[in-house]
Order: structure tokens, then C-alpha cells, then sequence
């Protein structure tokens, strides 16, 4: 078993559980002795691949180099399949559009096409991210992951446990909050469900994708990296925050079984792959595809009635209104719009930015975007999108099992001051630097 | 009426593959990134003797400390299953075990699965399963349950460890009832006691002496626990008196909450170790 | 079971060709590291098509891997081995994604999509690519040793 050994420093105290753990196992030990021989084959491949994947020096670089790989072969060998999609969408919308009844036309191009199409393109990324998850977890290394990384959470005061539901965070928070209920102890368990949703979940994924590839092409895969490393960050940093100021101390020793490593198989992969995707398309099909159609809607009407131009409708006004907000950090109403509607679900960012640039497919759209935000802005809108609330499922989740108002709003809320801090960094920052 | 079977063990020991091969329902449980943490029920039926089966969280101890634990702790001792099938990774022994301890205190129905036991094999590692046995006096099974290996035989390991009075009452040969009795009452029959709520305190000993012993030193103060104790018949009766001497020797917040009396509680505070 | 074949066996001669393969391998993906993150900030002009720095830094980790087993194999410690492995591993991994990626882009290109009409394989040689080239025969028969000593044993 392993043992984070920075906590096993016992105190003198001499707790009673201690004392009768050390008992039961020196009662094991001497059973064993009688009944157990062990073989000549000491030497295993497991053991020995822990010594350098857990290494102390080496265990954390290794791991980066793993996620690194992870998020430049969803980034990079997906885009290729995006474009594909993207190609169709475009094929079809140049039918819809030629549709005489104008009404329909529009909500079909604009609105369907425009939001559902544009982000089906995104498919593609999600089922190649879970993809990668899915071997990493077969192959017995995200177990190893959560190791690696709980000697470095231990070191700086948390609790390492609460680095699994963590690590699932990159998925969806959903699960990621339930999951916090494996964390012993209250507070460390409130430290974990308020600071998961900081962990970069797949929704997330096609706003990066779409803003890292219209500003920053070449390095698109890199941009998404860091981005999660500062959602781990941030994670980590504002729950040793929270331990500070919130909660007080409590720890336990992390005992965690490392299952062996096996070849993942390519079958099981595939599965989850598609379980994954095709909940996404479910999705894409009821939810989005209604928000879609709201959203084509109310940015296509306004107090001046139906049919009136984007700036004239009810998206802008709202826009509008909070804009001046967000005019420190550089986004136009389109943005601050889409943003609104993000609280929903981080699809809808990008859904939204479709519906009201109604463009169709990512090639028209990203002159429109590279004409309205400047690339510091465009970092700091998916910093931005990274830190504030994921979406309304993880608001309700946090309600269920903190069961405190008091603690979901207080996540609600310092989530957007936070979001809304980093980007700002970001803008002076950037600015400074771009000069 | 079917055999109530718990299956308990450490995560990874391949737990839900022995519940799916022996309910045969296609079922994902373990508490594992990925997979919730949820308790799984299915049935089968062996010598046309009928199983209910339930799949608990995996847990490295009973100490009531996460979720996890908190939900098969309370299981195990409010629901009182007949038998309680603990699943060990062959390959680790000494970690597993530690779990089995504890069951043996619970003073449940036991029976233990070596489970992996091809790794153990193939790392040429031998186990005396017999010796084991005897020194834990629990019925031991061997299987590797992604290879099928040694099903039947949990199966039959699972049915002989079923309380008699149960297999009696499935037999039809005596009415069920009348093997019950209230604390303080005569038995008719010589018959196991492993209801808690059916049985006089200090029962569970006579009907189970501990096989495993601690230490003088612990044995001792569970013993003055116990005798304390006396005058609490509500916890006598609901747990089994040496467990409830081992929580309160360890002071275990659940159960001292449980006891209202705070004259007797400090009593018991003052012995420590 | 006699300790037939595997790295249970391994000689003092064994043990030194593994350690002088974590050398040059330590090597290759270390000073091809260091060099792609230099050109990648811009600290150096080689004409190359790749400018990755992070990725350089990838090798590098590598590089510190492979590195890392020299003493233990030195020593005669089977444990080097693992960092023979593990390196190779992440080799292997850096080495895959970038032939996937490899592949990907040129379907891009065939389809002649925007985006890739100006793609070249020149582009896509990164040293992840070339350096696993001479490990791969040292990875292949290291999982056949693997298979063979848990056969035997």
C-alpha cells in the first residue's frame, strides 16, 4: 500500500484506532507468516514501472508529458474531422438557405445549422479527448496520475484524495462533484465540490477550440494545454485558499490502491468513446437544438417585432446591457451575449457566437471574430470561460450535495469574480507585454 | 425466501466481474473515476436455493469515515445479511486482509475469496488456503473471476455458510417464527443466534468465540467495556457486544453518539488504551 | 520455475549495452529537445519547419527518463530497465500522436481541405517522429522479453 509517508508523521497522542490498526496488522503479518511463501519472480514489470512513473523527480514530468500528448491528439488529429464536418454543414446550408419561404430558410441556415451544425463540428474533439481518457484510465495510469499528483497537494496543506474527483473534472463536472463524496472529512469534501468546476470539462473544450484556432492557429494545442493546466491551477490554489481562510485544517493519509498496468484494449476504448459521443449528439438533438431555435428567435426579434436585424433584437439589448461590464476585458455584446447564455451550458458559448455572427461553419465565422476582439481579449475570453460557472446541471448538482443555498451561490458567485479577475490579469498583462 | 449475500472487498479486486458472473446481469459498478459509487443488486440461484445479492462500495476499512464506508458499514449491521462474501486480491494479501479483520469482528457470516489468484501463480507465490482458513475460521474460496475459475464453488461455499436456521426455514422443516426468540428466553433449539435483535446479549460470544484474539492488553479493556456495557441493553442488543467494545475502544463518534447516557459514557471514556 | 530468459538472466554484458542505449537515447532526445525549444523561441534559426518549444520540452522529459536509468543499469540494478521502459514509453506515445497526426493532415490534404492545401510531410517530421525510429526495434524486442518472462514464470 502505498502511503503518502508526508503524513505519517503519528502523533505522540497514541490514537486508539492506530494502536488497533498496528494490532490487526501485526496479527496479519503473523498469519502470513505461517501460511504464505512467496515465489522466486519478485521482480515485476508493475512494481518496477511505478519506481520511475512515481518517481519523486520524475513522476510529475512524466505526467505532463502524458496530458500534453493527451490534449495535442484531441486538439490536433481531430481537426481534420472538424473540417470534414464543417464542409457538410456548409454543403447543406448552401440548400436551406435557397428555401423560398425566408422565415424558414433563416431559422434553418441561422438558427439549426448555424447553432446545432456548428456545434456538431465539435464532435470530433470530444469523442478523441475521451478517447484518451478512456486508455489512460485502462491502461492503470490515471490511478498513478492522482498519485503523482497528491504528493504535491499533500505537500501544500490539501487533502490528496480530492485529486480523483478532480482528475474526472476534465470529463464533466457533474460526475466530478458527485464524486467529492469519496473525500473524507466535511470541509475537505466543500473544498472539493467548490473548486471542480474549475477543472476544464469537455463542454469547454469547443469554445477553446473554436478561439485557440481563429487567434491562434499554430499553436492551438498548446494554448488548450495550458489552459487546463491553469484550470488545475487555479483549482489547486483556490482550495488552499478556501483551507486558509474558510475551513480548518483536517488531513488523512491517502491510501490508494494502484490497479496494475494493462494494454488497454482498443474495443473498450471505442466503446466509451462512443458512449460518450453519443450522449453528446443526444444532447446536441434536444437541448441544444432547442436552445438553438430560442436563440435564432430572440436574436431575430426585437421591440421592433420579428425579422429585424441582430443589432435591433432582443440578444443585443441584452448584450448591450452588460456590456459596459465587460469593457475593461475587451468583449464586444456578441460576446458578453453569448457568455450570458453560457450559464446554461458551455456549448451554448459557441452555439450562441454561431447563431448571432449567423455563420454558418468555423471559416466565415473566424473573420468576424478576429475582426471583433483583439488575441489578448480572445485569451482572456476563454480564461474567462474556463473559471466561471460550467452550466446550470453543475448549479443544481452543487445545491444537491452541498445542500446549502448559502454554499451554491456563494460557488456561483465567486466563480464569475474569479473568471472575471483572471481574464483581467490576462488583458493588462497581455497588453503590457503586446505593448 | 432467498439467501440475503452482501459482497464486499477493497476497490480493484474485481469485485463486480465475481457479481456479474454470478448473477450473470451485465452490471458496471465500482467506485473508481468514471463510475459511481452505487450499490448494485441482482440474483441467482444455486441447488434451487435462491440468492439476493448485494454489491457494496468498495472500501479499504469500516471506520465509517467517507461515504463509501459509511453506506456498507450500515448495511452490514442494520441489514444483518446472511452471508457476507469478502473479496480479496490474492496478490496483496496483507492489505486485504485487514479488511477481512474487521468483518470478523462485525461477527457477520463470512466467507473469503481469493480472488487474482492466477497473478499469485504466476508469480509462483504459495498460499496455505487450508492454514488460512483455520486461522481466520472462515471458509476460504479460491477464483480468478475474469477467467470463471472457482464460480461453483463460491457458490457452494456461499450456501454451506448460510445460518442453519435460514436453511431450515427454506427447507420448509420448522416454522420460521418458532426458531425465534426474545432476549432473556430460553431457545427451544440449539440454533444460531446471528440476528442481533433475536438473540440475549453475550450470545455472540458464546456463539462465536473470537478466533482472532488481540492482545492481552486490548482484550483486557474490551472485556471491562463489555461489562460496562451491561447496563446498556438497547446497544447489546443491537450490535454485537465485542464490536461495539472495539468502536467504543476506538472511540468511534457514530457510536458514541449513540449512547445517551453520559454518566456511563464517561465510564466508558476512562477506559483507554 | 527456472528464471529462464528475461531480464531475470541478465548478464554484466546485458546490463551495459542497456545502459550505453539509455545513454545515446537519453542523448538524442535530449540534445533534439533542447534544439527544438531553442528555435521554437526564436533563440536560434535552423530553417526548420517546426516550431513546437513545448514539445521540445516533451523530449527533454524523455530525455531525463532515459538519462535516469544509466546509473541504475550501471550498477547492475534490473530497476534501470524501468526507466529503459518508461522512456521508451513516452517515446512511443509522443512518437504515435505525432504519426497520427502525420496521417490526419495528409488526409487534409488529400481532401484538399483550406486549410491543408499548403500542408508538407517536411513539416510534420518532428524529432518525436525520428528519434523513436531506432528505439522501435529496442521497444519491440523489450515487449517480447516482457511477454516471454511472464510466460516463463
Amino acid at each position: 500500500m502505498k502511503v503518502s509517508s508526508e503524513i505519517l508523521d503519528v502523533e505522540e497522542g497514541m490514537d486508539p484506532q492506530i494502536i488497533l490498526a498496528d494490532e490487526r496488522y501485526s496479527i496479519i503479518g503473523e498469519i502470513l507468516c505461517d501460511v504464505y511463501e512467496p515465489g522466486h519472480a519478485k521482480w515485476s514489470w508493475s512494481d518496477s514501472l511505478d519506481k520511475v512513473f512515481l518517481n519523486r523527480y520524475l513522476g510529475l514530468p512524466v505526467f505532463l508529458v502524458i496530458i500534453w500528448s493527451m490534449f495535442n491528439f484531441t486538439f490536433q488529429a481531430s481537426a481534420v474531422f472538424m473540417a470534414i464536418i464543417e464542409v457538410i454543414f456548409e454543403w447543406v446550408g448552401s440548400y436551406t438557405s435557397q428555401i423560398p419561404i425566408p422565415w424558414l430558410a433563416s431559422l434553418l441556415t441561422d438558427g439549426v445549422i448555424g447553432g446545432v451544425g456548428f456545434i456538431l463540428v465539435f464532435v470530433p474533439p470530444i469523442m478523441f479527448m475521451y478517447f484518451a481518457i478512456s486508455v489512460l484510465e485502462d491502461s492503470g495510469y490515471l490511478a498513478r496520475a492522482a498519485f503523482v499528483m497528491d504528493r504535491i497537494m499533500v505537500r501544500m496543506g490539501l487533502q490528496g484524495r480530492s485529486f480523483i474527483p478532480l482528475l474526472l473534472g476534465f470529463g464533466c463536472t457533474v460526475p466530478a462533484i458527485m464524486a467529492a463524496r469519496t473525500v473524507d472529512g466535511d470541509s475537505n469534501r466543500l473544498t472539493t465540490i467548490l473548486v471542480s468546476p474549475l477543472m476544464s470539462c469537455a463542454a469547454r473544450l469547443p469554445v477553446y477550440v473554436l478561439i485557440a484556432g481563429v487567434f491562434f492557429p499554430d499553436i492551438a494545442g498548446t494554448i488548450v494545454f495550458l489552459l487546463y493546466i491553469l484550470g488545475i491551477v487555479m483549482a489547486v490554489t483556490m482550495a488552499l485558499i478556501f483551507k486558509k481562510t474558510i475551513f480548518r485544517e483536517e488531513s488523512t493519509p491517502l491510501l490508494m490502491e494502484l490497479p496494475m498496468y494493462q494494454v488497454p484494449t482498443f474495443h473498450g476504448s471505442i466503446i466509451h468513446m462512443w458512449e460518450r459521443a453519443s450522449l453528446f449528439l443526444k444532447k446536441a438533438g434536444t437541448y441544444l437544438l432547442a436552445g438553438a431555435i430560442i436563440l435564432w428567435f430572440i436574436s431575430n426579434t426585437g421591440p421592433g417585432g420579428f425579422g429585424v436585424p441582430v443589432e435591433e433584437s432582443f440578444v443585443s439589448i441584452l448584450g448591450h446591457l452588460f456590456e459596459p461590464i465587460f469593457a475593461p476585458l475587451g468583449f464586444n455584446w456578441q460576446i458578453v451575449a453569448a457568455l450570458i447564455f453560457g450559464l446554461l451550458a458551455k456549448e451554448v458559448v459557441v452555439e450562441a457566437i454561431g447563431v448571432i455572427y449567423a455563420a454558418q461553419g468555423e471559416a466565415a465565422l473566424a473573420g468576424a471574430l478576429a475582426a471583433s476582439i483583439t488575441p489578448v481579449s480572445a485569451l482572456a475570453l476563454m480564461v474567462f470561460v474556463l473559471l466561471y460557472t460550467p452550466c446550470i446541471a453543475v448549479i443544481g448538482i452543487v445545491r444537491k450535495e452541498t445542500g446549502s443555498n448559502k454554499w451554491t451561490v456563494f460557488s456561483v458567485v465567486y466563480q464569475i469574480v474569479l473568471a472575471y479577475a483572471a481574464a483581467l490579469v490576462v488583458v493588462v498583462v497581455g497588453g503590457l507585454l503586446v505593448g | 425466501m432467498k439467501i440475503s449475500v452482501a459482497l464486499i472487498g477493497n476497490p480493484n479486486v474485481g469485485k463486480s466481474v465475481v457479481f456479474n458472473n454470478l448473477t450473470g446481469l451485465k452490471q458496471h459498478t465500482g467506485n473508481w473515476p468514471g463510475k459511481t459509487v452505487e450499490m448494485k443488486e441482482g440474483y441467482f440461484t444455486y441447488k434451487d436455493q435462491k440468492f439476493e445479492i448485494i454489491d457494496l462500495p468498495g472500501v479499504y476499512s469500516l471506520s465509517a469515515r467517507s461515504e463509501d464506508e459509511q453506506v456498507a458499514r450500515d448495511y452490514l449491521v442494520d441489514n444483518r445479511p446472511d452471508v457476507v462474501v469478502d473479496i480479496l486480491n490474492a496478490s496483496q494479501l496483507e492489505r486485504n486482509l485487514y479488511l477481512a479483520l474487521l468483518l470478523i469482528e462485525l461477527q457477520v457470516n463470512l466467507v473469503i475469496v481469493l480472488n487474482m489468484y492466477d497473478v499469485v501463480e504466476s508469480r509462483g507465490d504459495k498460499i496455505d488456503i487450508e492454514k488460512l482458513s483455520e486461522r481466520l475460521g472462515v471458509p476460504i474460496v479460491v477464483t480468478t473471476a475474469t477467467k470463471k475459475e472457482g464460480m461453483d464453488e463460491l457458490k457452494e461455499a456461499i450456501l454451506r455458510a448460510a445460518p442453519n436456521h435460514v436453511a431450515a426455514k427454506l427447507a420448509g422443516a420448522a416454522d420460521a417464527t418458532g426458531e425465534q426468540h426474545m432476549p432473556g428466553e430460553e431457545p427451544k433449539r440449539n440454533h444460531l443466534h446471528y440476528h442481533p435483535k433475536l438473540h440475549h446479549h453475550g450470545q455472540y460470544e458464546r456463539l462465536r468465540p473470537p478466533v482472532i484474539k488481540y492482545s492481552n492488553r486490548i482484550e483486557k479493556r474490551l472485556k471491562q467495556i463489555v461489562m460496562i456495557l451491561d447496563n446498556e441493553p438497547e446497544l447489546m442488543e443491537r450490535f454485537p457486544p465485542r464490536w461495539l467494545a472495539l468502536r467504543i475502544l476506538e472511540r468511534d463518534p457514530d457510536i458514541l453518539s449513540l449512547i445517551e447516557n453520559q454518566e456511563l459514557k464517561e465510564t466508558l471514556l476512562e477506559v483507554t488504551l | 520455475m527456472d528464471r529462464s530468459g528475461g531480464f531475470h538472466s541478465s548478464t554484466s554484458s546485458e546490463f551495459r549495452t542497456a545502459a550505453i542505449i539509455a545513454a545515446l537515447a537519453g542523448a538524442g532526445y535530449g540534445i533534439l529537445g533542447v534544439l527544438q525549444i531553442l528555435v521554437g523561441i526564436g533563440m536560434m534559426n535552423l530553417n526548420a519547419l517546426i516550431s513546437d518549444p513545448i514539445g521540445g520540452i516533451m523530449l527533454v522529459v524523455v530525455a531525463l527518463v532515459y538519462i535516469s536509468g544509466v546509473r541504475p543499469l550501471l550498477g547492475e540494478d534490473r530497476e534501470g530497465y524501468a526507466y529503459l521502459a518508461v522512456g521508451s514509453i513516452l517515446g512511443g506515445i509522443l512518437f504515435v500522436l505525432q504519426l497520427i497526426i502525420l496521417g490526419t493532415n495528409a488526409l487534409g490534404w488529400w481532401l484538399q481541405l483550406e486549410d491543408w492545401r499548403e500542408w508538407i510531410l517536411l513539416g510534420d517530421l518532428t524529432p518525436a517522429l525520428l528519434l523513436f525510429i531506432p528505439v522501435l526495434p529496442i521497444a519491440i524486442s523489450m515487449h517480447r522479453e516482457k511477454r516471454r518472462a511472464r510466460r516463463g514464470a
